[in-house]
């Protein structure tokens, strides 16, 4: 379980995440929302620690972040930046490899069982066709799902996602979210994603964090926060939401 | 009218300047002449007073050369940042002072009518050809601010390479040219003001040019979509520049870093709009160099030394750049590699043993078979064994220097994620040159051992300043490299000093500046072994790190690698195995760029492979440059280094136009 | 036991072979020391140009000269016969074609002590240096010559050449003597803007020591004698004499610039030139230096 305490983050001259308690639980797919600017991939960044906080305490299993090893702390949490880095020349599986580097560091063997995890991570993903293939020849979601791949491959227990679906068109958005909810619940893992899109996030996550202007604004199961006047707040503008004419979970619309 | 809507916050410290260079001139005039002189001789010197004369012909038009080209680069180099989108762009760092001198060069040897009269239009070819090549380089890069300062680092070294060349083939010939390539104010009547000054006119244009220059500082998506032709705005704009510039640079020589220091000054001084840098910049530029040359003016004569102001201004400018580029960022991402879809992927097992092959070949031709005193000969026997002892060490240098300089290379560009990196451009070469010219001039009679001892300070010194002044960025590889411009750019600044002044010892430099194996003995041929061997092994250890890095910091830090940490083993590893080279075989070689390249495109792309196939490939071409050197033009020899640069500089640029 | 023999007889048959007397060790000193030679050198490489002359001077001709091509066209006098090999760039010579020529002696400045371990191992290397900190060219030169005659066997032509230099030079002395003389300037011009004035510790300035003539040139100057400045400082003394040696500069862009035509010798023409005379070399360029100066400056006192 991630627990923060009074987390804030600033840069000169601007904060962008204002002190802030939160708790997030392992094993569930938690979505986190908010509009431009509002502080999620501040969030998720402290979380990845990519950043440290400016002010502020945050803990992995009740043991503070900053006194994790680095590799310790890497096969616990796997983190997908935003933008994808181009891979020059690399083949799929090789990229994937290199999820395995947490377990066995910069001089250690890569040995069967990193093999075989990168074996698994291949069938998890469905990639195992284009397994031989250069990752920068791939489209964009078969990258992603690579990049997914590499982060199964370091068999951490969380996952955290800055907007993996952001180049995605709308079946492959789906195809992605629908893989990741499908490993977390078939893993166990603990997911943390950044989501651009309020009805993607309110479909596939189990729980709902939403920031506004770098402070925690509202945070529940989706049909929770799935109203017409919690989203407003988030967004700031009218908005309203219909049943999903299939059941499922209801759909926000702009006015 | 403008008046009110400028910015005037630049306006106090420039009359500060403004007053202590009014202080200094007058001072220095009184130097010359009587106070109740000082109007006849500005406005009316008598024929038969000297001193009025040198007033008038001599000091006077230094003082206007000085505003003028002050002004002129400041503006060019205004114009250019921002037509170019780069804070680093300006005449020196485009390729245009080189290209110059390479023109000035040639025709001084083969072409010396061409210099009666046409030195201007010399140097304006010169330098119109080195800047098209560089905007040639970036074109397919759009001109990103990368890609431009890259290109233009390429085409000056490789040039740089040509003209030492020339240089150390026709030292004695090239001599006055030294003089102008420091950059030197002298004036001795108006006809330099009088030649400058129209062709300056054109300069008003960039009034012309506010608004779509403007536009241009946007990205280009942004600035089309405002409708704006960008590439006419920027090619006239470019044009303009190109043509300012030149004329400068032929009447003056090279004075550097004024176009770039006057800018970003007045930016960081709150000049914010295009419109308030085209208006400060200009007046900061001629301030700045009118100081400069005051100063020199005082400073000259002292050892019956000759100080150029371009050189000075260099001395100057360059720790200021250090300065400036903290914090500084370049927009556009460097070049990669990745475009190149098409990159075969071998066995690496068997095109390393061909490589090993080859090499073993090389070695051999290297060594049997040679230009002598009748002709080509294999030699065998009694005779074989008495060149081996002047062969063996030399050929085994250059093994070691081509493979320690390829896997610094290979370190480097995958740590900077940028495969047109390499140890030359992170100043680590300057700065072990620079010890060595330190050490030439302060021990007279300095041993091999001095030498190679005050190098290897150098190079460590500029590495700790190095790791001091980029640690704040995370060692981020823009500022590296921009601060191994500035290194290298105080390095050559100190050596063009030498070279105006005719000191023989800067001739020594440029020998060995240009990469020879010709001081290698056993010593050398052990040290290089062993460096080899020692970090040739960590560097192998280290491969996983090598692969992820070029992924980048967030998905380095994800996979718990600690950033800080593998950067600075790497960066120090790379630093040292720069060092051990240069100190045998000189800072200018394209060897370790070269190699990291020539062995992705054989399709070695993993780092433990291509580390293993750079350490060949190194060799291989170093030995084969350095059999070159020393046969092609026998009993005379070419630095190992410099054949090499001048075989992979073409190739280089092409791979970075096709790009 | 037959080894020994063998060398002894060897021995025997080299001093029979050998004409010039015991294949003794000899040691001559340089300007470092000690220099130790299996026998007395015959076979010499040379590398700087002014030791070329020096050497060339007292009749010895080098087995090989750096860049001798180039000593034909900046010293040129005395004359380097077609047959000296070439070794290559001064700065690096060719240690193979060196070594090829088999020399026993090679001849350096001082400024080759960074390669000398490199020269050592073709030859003895001795390292004389005419120009140093002391500034006495002239008394560094005939010591050289002095030191090459002995070595080399040529001690009466080194003798025949400093007495005849000494006689040059008197007569010189006394052709100039007895006539007013300005201070000169000894001046090359690197191009219109800037020159090299020679004074100080260099050849020039003893030569003209030994002319008794003033140098103009009272700055200071490199260990080599010359500093590089421009033509303002050529205004004073007013009463000075410019002497140009060549290659001269385009004399129309000279007549076009203002101080140039302001400054009082060119005014009242008091300019000369005269052809090229090495400014690094020794005795035998200051010779020629002061036979110009004589044949300029008292051509009625010509023998």
């Amino acid at each position: 379980m991630f627990e923060l305490q009074s987390v804030s983050f600033s840069v000169p001259g601007r904060t962008l995440l204002h002190p802030l308690d939160l708790k997030i639980p392992h094993g569930r797919m938690v979505g986190l929302i908010g509009h431009n600017g509002s502080g999620k991939s501040t969030l998720i960044k402290l979380l990845a620690r990519q950043q440290l906080p400016a002010s502020g305490q945050i803990s992995l299993d009740d043991k503070p972040l900053s006194t994790w090893q680095n590799r310790e702390f890497a096969r616990h949490v796997a983190y997908l930046p935003q933008q994808l880095p181009p891979a020059d020349n690399l083949t799929v599986r090789e990229l994937v490899g290199f999820g395995r580097y947490p377990w066995h560091g910069a001089l250690g063997r890569f040995g069967d069982q990193d093999r075989q995890q990168v074996q698994r991570a291949l069938e998890l993903t469905h990639t195992l066709d284009f397994a031989e293939r250069l990752v920068d020849h791939l489209s964009g979601g078969e990258r992603q799902r690579v990049w997914l791949a590499m982060l199964l491959a370091q068999n951490s227990r969380y996952l955290l996602l800055d907007e993996p679906t952001s180049a995605l068109d709308i079946a492959h958005q789906v195809e992605v979210l629908a893989l990741v909810k499908d490993l977390s619940a078939q893993l166990g893992l603990g997911v943390l994603v950044v989501l651009h899109d309020v009805n993607m996030a309110a479909r596939y996550c189990d729980h709902l964090i939403a920031l506004h202007q770098g402070r925690l604004l509202a945070q529940g199961s989706p049909a929770e926060l799935m109203c017409s006047e919690t989203l407003e707040d988030i967004y700031g503008i009218a908005m309203g939401v219909l049943p999903h004419p299939q059941g499922g979970s209801p759909i926000s619309f702009v006015y | 009218m403008i008046l009110h809507v400028i910015n005037r916050r630049p306006a106090p410290l420039l009359i500060m300047l403004l007053i202590g260079a009014i202080a200094l001139a007058a001072s220095n005039l009184a130097t010359h002449l009587p106070v109740d002189l000082w109007w006849q001789a500005i406005s009316a010197p008598q024929d038969e007073q000297l001193d009025q004369l040198l007033v008038h012909y001599s000091w006077l038009p230094r003082m206007t050369m000085a505003w003028l080209c002050g002004a002129t680069l400041a503006l060019t180099g205004c114009v250019l940042q921002q037509a170019l989108r780069n804070p680093l762009a300006e005449p020196a760092t485009l390729g245009i002072a080189s290209g110059a001198q390479l023109a000035l060069s040639m025709a001084t040897l083969w072409a010396p009518w061409l210099l009666v009269n046409g030195r201007e239009w010399l140097a304006l070819a010169g330098g119109g050809v080195a800047l098209l090549l560089v905007f040639a380089l970036a074109w397919r890069k759009a001109f990103s601010p990368l890609a431009l300062i890259l290109g233009g680092i390429l085409v000056s070294l490789y040039f740089g390479a040509v003209n030492a060349g020339l240089m150390i083939l026709h030292g004695q010939e090239l001599g006055p040219l030294f003089i102008w390539g420091a950059g030197s104010l002298v004036q001795q009547d108006w006809q330099q003001v009088q030649f400058l000054l129209p062709r300056l006119l054109p300069a008003l244009g960039i009034l012309l040019l506010i608004r779509p220059l403007t536009l241009l500082g946007l990205e280009d998506s942004g600035a089309r979509a405002l409708g704006l032709s960008l590439n006419r705005s920027r090619l006239i704009a470019l044009l303009l520049a190109l043509w300012l510039s030149g004329c400068v640079v032929a009447s003056v020589g090279m004075i550097g870093f004024i176009g770039l220091t006057a800018p970003s000054l007045c930016s960081m001084l709150g000049a914010r709009r295009l419109r308030d840098r085209l208006l400060w910049s200009p007046l900061l530029g001629a301030l700045l160099l009118w100081l400069t040359d005051l100063l020199v003016q005082r400073l000259e004569g002292f050892d019956g030394g000759f100080l150029p102001t371009g050189a000075a201004t260099a001395l100057v400018g360059a720790p200021l750049l250090i300065w400036l580029v903290q914090g500084l960022r370049l927009r556009g991402e460097a070049p990669r590699s990745s475009d190149n879809s098409t990159l075969p992927r071998h066995s690496s097992r068997t095109l390393l043993l061909g490589l090993a092959l080859l090499l073993a070949a090389t070695v051999l031709v290297a060594l049997a078979f040679g230009a002598g005193p009748h002709g080509w000969t294999w030699s065998q026997g009694a005779m074989l064994d008495e060149l081996l002892a002047w062969r063996a060490p030399r050929v085994l240098a250059a093994i070691g220097c081509g493979a320690l300089l390829a896997l610094a290379g290979c370190l480097i560009q995958r740590l900077t994620g940028n495969p047109l990196a390499s140890p030359e451009l992170l100043g680590i070469s300057s700065g072990a040159a620079m010890g060595m010219l330190l050490a030439l001039i302060l021990l007279p009679a300095a041993s091999n051992g001095a030498l190679i001892g005050a190098s290897t300070l150098g190079a460590v010194i500029t590495f700790a300043a190095l790791l001091a002044l980029s640690r704040r960025d995370n060692f981020s590889p823009t500022q590296l490299l921009l601060v191994g411009i500035a290194v290298g750019a105080l390095f050559d600044a100190l050596l063009q000093i030498l070279l105006a002044n005719g000191d023989s010892r800067a001739q020594q430099m440029l020998n060995w500046m240009a990469g020879s194996t010709y001081r290698a003995n056993e010593q050398t041929s052990w040290l290089l072994g062993v460096t080899l061997m020692l970090f040739g092994g960590l560097c192998l250890m280290l491969h996983r790190w090598l692969d992820i890095l070029p992924l980048g910091e967030a998905a380095t830090r994800g996979f718990g690698v600690s950033l800080r940490g593998s950067r600075l083993a790497l960066l120090g590893l790379s630093a040292l195995m720069t060092a051990c080279a240069t100190v045998v075989i000189g800072p200018l070689s394209f060897i370790g760029l070269l190699a990291p390249h020539l062995t992705r495109m054989l399709g070695l792309v993993r780092a433990r492979a291509q580390l293993a196939g750079a350490i060949l490939l190194g060799a291989l071409v170093m030995v084969a440059a350095d059999w070159l050197g020393r046969n092609v033009l026998y009993p005379y020899q070419m630095p190992a280094g410099l054949l090499a640069a001048l075989i992979a500089g073409p190739y280089l640029m092409m791979q970075l136009w096709r790009r | 036991m037959p080894a020994i023999a063998l060398r002894a007889a060897l021995s025997i048959l080299l001093y029979l072979l050998t004409p010039v007397a015991f294949a003794q060790p000899v040691t001559w000193n340089d300007d470092f020391g000690p220099v130790t030679f299996e026998h007395p050198p015959r076979r010499v490489v040379v590398l700087d140009w002014g030791l070329v002359e020096q050497l060339l001077a007292i009749g010895v001709t080098p087995v090989g000269v750096g860049e001798p091509d180039g000593y034909r066209r900046w010293v040129s006098i005395p004359e380097l016969p077609a047959s000296v090999a070439d070794v290559g760039a001064r700065r690096e010579p060719n240690l193979e074609a060196m070594s090829q020529l088999r020399p026993d002696l090679i001849l350096a400045t001082p400024e080759y002590t960074s390669i000398l371990p490199l020269l050592n191992a073709v030859a003895p290397t001795m390292l004389l240096a005419t120009f140093d900190d002391h500034g006495q060219p002239l008394q560094r030169s005939r010591h050289i010559t002095t030191l090459l005659g002995r070595m080399l066997g040529h001690e009466a032509q080194a003798d025949a050449l400093l007495k005849r230099v000494d006689k040059r030079f008197a007569e010189a002395r006394a052709a100039l003597a007895g006539q007013a003389r300005e201070p000169l300037y000894l001046v090359t011009f690197l191009d219109e803007r800037h020159l090299r004035v020679n004074g100080g510790q260099g050849l020039y300035q003893a030569v003209l020591d030994q002319l008794g003539l003033r140098n103009a040139w009272q700055g200071p100057t490199s260990s080599w004698g010359f500093a590089t400045i421009t033509l303002s400082a050529l205004a004073t003394p007013a009463d000075a004499r410019l002497v140009l040696f060549e290659p001269l500069p385009d004399r129309a862009v000279l007549d076009r610039n203002p101080i140039w035509k302001a400054l009082s010798a060119v005014r009242e023409q008091r300019v000369d030139s005269l052809p090229a005379v090495w400014p690094y070399g020794g005795v035998s360029s200051a010779e020629r230096l002061a036979l110009l100066l004589q044949q300029r400056f008292a051509p009625s006192a010509q023998p």
